[in-house]
């Protein structure tokens, strides 16, 4: 060995060495020291406390505020304003029925997408998750537009219905809580398809095989294995179709226009029309408890009733 | 511990420096409130092939670590080639590592692989391409230089791994568990070869393995670890024969315990009874009082059978045969003694002990064995 | 029995790809017709409305826009998000699950409501609608997405070969350099790209953080489609659906179509 490898190396360095060498020997004394990591963490900390913490916290403060009150006293009487109306509770029970809607219907076109993906294999997985990834790489706007186009009473729906002698007048798809649901569905059925898909790849084949052995119809075996051993990734699904509607803007605005007012538009309309600041801040308070606490009941159902079948899953 | 003293007397220098490649003392690790390490003192003198050999958890990866500096003990020393190393970062201690997993970089051919540590350090490219040829020579694999460590076979992932070790003329060599992931063939055909490149080279390496059989075949010298603690540290001879704890005992081998007592010492003799069982040894004066409760082992290829009454009565249990497996040149025999052992007994397959060969279980038989034999140890 | 459960499923799925991609196919078959209106199927076939992009009211400002933000967010995402990263899965320390719980708290609170919180911070620090804020707030909205993805791809990596690494010789950025972004490049494209298109896209803090001089493609293209009347806003969808594609197409050559599927979900 000492033949083989002379030691000139290690005397004579190259140029690059010797220009890199004092910055390694700050990055190892940096290194030693027990905490150095934390530097890399610092900005990012700074950057959220400061740009995303702190912005959602004076948010929340305001809604206790009214606006214009000299005296800024402490109130709960935004939330009491908005509890009060039948208007605005009639805004969140609409939007909170929606995004049910939503989910229950994503639910039931996702679960064959979902287990084609996880089981039909080769040439059907890739297709189908790009057909789904895909829609999500388009402007939501754009995708929207095209729900105009197909939802108006001209539009190609209608006139095929109509020339088919289904329906005697153009059905009012457009500006209708329809409308909404069927983009809404469009738009968040790849977060219904995808934790779907993986939680029925996750259910072992011979399973399947053992059950038909058992002597179980198609239909049994669905119901009886693939269903409750899917139950992991309905509930992740269900979880974020459902946040992701209640929380959708555009779509309801363009889609459900005038008629149907959800709690996005509402507040929105609250902050860059009537420049209400306070009761902006409390509406979007409100939105935010309700999106948390589905969130938090996903939480605790996953981790009670989930967490027992994924070890029979294994 | 005197024959490993002798051993490392012959390696001091004339002007009287130790020459050791890796001296630890008093290293001290724990996590918290669980003690990886005890205190632990260990010296390596160049160019020996040390193992520590030991059950999962009982500190070898830990101390392999830090002597790679890849951990940082909580006290202690480390000196690698008489260089107080203990505060030295990993990339500045020019040690050759071997992992378990063997550790190549997936995106990188063999020979960037194997060149890797002296582009590191920023050796011109010409020097780098004449080394990593002449490393691939070393372990036999020219031929695959442009290839991804992928297009390997575990074999020849591993010489990879020794190669990129190896060409930075480390002082020492760190091997963790290196044939773990290999099969039996390939392991022992791998275990010679490092085996001879070792020797060869004269690199000072220190190889980590939970198989007994692998650290037998291929070490100098062995620490047997458990618990954090080294055992004993001697020769995979010294070891076997005359181990110093009931742990290395049991841990390399096999071998027959005797629960008994100490009934008088006198001139080196220790005599002992359970009922009407007796025994002694000789040679050694283990330095147990009268009276004190021991295990007496006895490997299993020391003991003799016969199918008749012995006439020494000492150092010879009577039993019954449980079980018999030919193997060849050996056959083992499992055999319930009057004394409450289940013993086990290699005999060898000669004509003095073809008469076993027409014993069937059940049938009675006497053990004896020498005085020298009887290993003892507290119960 | 079976083999026509099997077929039913297959017509189903191939019925339900058809409703995922209607909207898109009836944009693009839309921007080609001849009529002064959008009308589907379309009576003749015409490319007037492609030359007509330039009628729409300041619809290549906004490309610029968006793209120079959606550049911006992503570089600075990118090396906010690999730094601390690295911190969080290189190292074990309390309050490392919080850090993480911090960094992934944009993604529980509904988007269109940081949009609002953003828009009353940035008014009350006086700086409202500049395009710094516009930064900010993108990279607030993006910056989950890409820890995540960052963190995951390095929580994959194989320790022993970065300890090889540093035995072997090379300091810590050396073996950040050499082995670490290699071993994570997938990851890397996946959340860079994701990035890109998660501020490209998005609306609802655009939506209150823009205006006239700022206003990004999203918000322009809410107004057009809101009082679209000729296949104008058609056309100008078709190149930003090609636009979109052609991302697709990049991220999987770049990083393989399996691995696409990394990027959904919220």
């Amino acid at each position: 060995m000492g033949a083989m490898v002379a030691k000139e190396y290690a005397s004579v360095p190259g140029l690059r060495r010797r220009i890199y060498a004092p910055f390694s020997e700050v990055i190892g004394w940096i290194e030693r020291r027990p905490y150095a990591f934390l530097l890399l963490l610092l900005p990012s900390f700074l950057f959220m406390m400061f740009c995303f913490v702190l912005p959602m916290l004076l948010l929340l403060r305001e809604s206790f505020f009214v606006e214009g009150d000299a005296a800024r006293s402490f109130t709960l009487a935004q939330y009491a304003h908005f509890l009060g109306s039948a208007h605005y509770r009639g805004v969140l029970w609409n939007s909170m029925r929606l995004a049910l809607y939503v989910t229950l219907v994503a639910l039931v076109i996702g679960y064959p997408l979902a287990y084609g993906m996880a089981r039909l294999g080769g040439r059907w997985r890739a297709v189908i998750l790009v057909a789904v990834v895909s829609p999500l790489m388009v402007s939501v706007v754009i995708r929207t537009f095209g729900w105009q186009i197909l939802l108006r009473n001209s539009g190609p729906i209608n006139t095929t219905l109509l020339s088919l002698g289904l329906i005697d007048e153009p059905l009012m798809l457009l500006f209708s809580p329809a409308g909404v649901v069927i983009g809404l569905v469009h738009a968040y059925l790849p977060f219904m398809v995808l934790p779907l898909a993986a939680a029925i790849e996750r259910i072992n084949p011979a399973l399947e095989e053992a059950s038909r052995t058992l002597g179980a119809s198609a239909f049994q075996l669905f119901r009886t294995v693939i269903l409750p051993l899917s139950l992991p990734g309905i509930g992740a699904g269900a979880a974020l179709v459902f946040t992701a509607s209640i929380s959708a803007y555009v779509i309801p605005m363009l889609l459900g226009g005038e008629r149907v007012q959800v709690m996005p538009t509402l507040v929105t309309q609250q902050v860059l029309v009537l420049l209400d600041w306070s009761f902006g801040a409390a509406i979007a308070t409100i939105l935010t408890m309700v999106t948390l606490i589905i969130l938090v009941i996903y939480g605790i159902v996953a981790a009670r009733f989930f967490q027992r079948y994924r070890i029979e899953a294994k | 511990m005197t024959s490993m003293q002798a051993l490392s007397l012959g390696r001091y220098d004339v002007d009287g420096v130790a020459q050791y490649d890796i001296e630890l003392r008093n290293l001290f690790k724990s996590y918290g409130s669980v003690t990886a390490l005890e205190a632990l003192d260990l010296t390596v003198p160049r160019g020996e092939l040390l193992t520590l050999l030991g059950p999962s958890g009982c500190g070898k990866t830990t101390l392999l670590r830090l002597i790679a500096g890849l951990l940082k003990p909580s006290s202690g020393m480390v000196r690698i080639a008489g260089k107080n190393v203990t505060d030295m970062p990993a990339h500045r201690r020019n040690i050759g590592l071997v992992f378990q997993s063997y550790a190549l970089f997936p995106h990188q051919t063999v020979a960037q692989n194997v060149g890797y540590g002296l582009r590191m350090r920023g050796v011109a490219r010409n020097v780098v391409a004449q080394k990593v040829a002449e490393a691939l020579a070393l372990v036999r694999l020219e031929r695959f230089a442009e290839r991804y460590p992928s297009q390997l076979s575990g074999g020849q992932q591993q010489r990879v791994a020794l190669a990129r070790a190896l060409i930075l003329e480390p002082s020492v060599l760190l091997l963790d568990e290196p044939f773990a992931a290999l099969d039996k063939a390939l392991r022992e055909e791998m275990q010679l070869e490092v085996r001879e490149l070792q020797r060869n080279l004269g690199i000072t390496t220190i190889f980590v393995t939970h198989d007994q059989e692998e650290a037998l075949t291929i070490s100098d010298r062995i620490a047997v670890m458990n618990a954090g603690r080294i055992e004993q540290i001697a020769s995979p001879r010294t070891l076997y024969e005359e181990p110093e704890t009931e742990f290395v005992l049991k841990f390399i081998g096999q071998s027959s315990i005797f629960p008994m007592q100490v009934e008088e010492v006198t001139d080196g003799v220790t005599a002992l009874r359970n009922g009407a069982f007796t025994a002694e040894t000789s040679g050694r004066d283990h330095g147990f009082l009268a009276g004190s409760k021991v295990n007496a082992a006895v490997r299993p290829g020391k003991m003799i059978l016969s199918s008749e009454r012995p006439s020494e009565a000492c150092n010879c249990v009577e039993g019954k045969i449980v079980g018999a497996i030919y193997l060849g040149t050996i056959t083992h025999y499992h055999i319930d003694t009057s004394a409450g052992t289940r013993a086990v007994v290699h005999s060898q397959n000669t004509e003095e002990t073809a008469f076993l060969e027409r014993l069937s279980t059940g049938d009675r038989v006497w053990v004896q064995w020498s005085p020298k034999n009887t290993l003892l140890f507290p119960a | 029995m079976n083999w026509l459960a099997g077929l039913a499923l297959r017509a189903t799925i191939v019925a339900i790809l058809g409703f995922l991609l209607a909207p898109l196919v009836v944009i693009v078959v839309v921007s080609f017709g001849d009529a002064a209106f959008m009308q589907f199927p379309p009576k003749g076939l015409s490319f007037r409305w492609y030359a007509n992009i330039d009628q729409l009211e300041g619809f290549f400002d906004a490309v610029v826009i968006s793209l120079k933000l959606a550049v911006l967010s992503t570089v600075i995402v990118l090396v906010l998000g690999v730094a601390a990263s690295l911190a969080l899965t290189r190292h074990r320390f309390a309050g490392r699950g919080a850090a993480m719980s911090l960094f992934l708290s944009p993604l529980m609170l509904p988007s269109i409501v940081i949009g609002i919180g953003l828009l009353q911070y940035y008014t009350s620090l006086g700086f409202f609608s500049t395009f710094t804020a516009l930064v900010l707030g993108h990279c607030a909205i993006v910056f989950p997405y890409m820890v995540r993805t960052v963190a995951s791809s390095l929580e994959q990596q194989d320790e022993s070969v970065i300890e090889a690494s540093r035995v072997l010789g090379a300091d810590a950025v050396q073996t950040f350099a050499h082995i670490i972004v290699p071993s994570i490049r997938p990851g890397l494209i996946n959340g860079a790209i994701f990035a890109f298109i998660m501020s490209f896209d998005n609306y609802s803090v655009s939506l209150f953080l823009s205006d006239a001089a700022t206003q990004t493609l999203p918000i322009r293209m809410l107004t057009y489609v809101a009082m679209a009347i000729d296949p104008t806003v058609a056309a100008a969808s078709t190149l930003l659906i090609l636009f979109s594609m052609l991302q697709l197409l990049v991220a999987g050559w770049l990083i393989g179509v399996r691995r696409i599927g990394g990027l959904a979900g919220k």
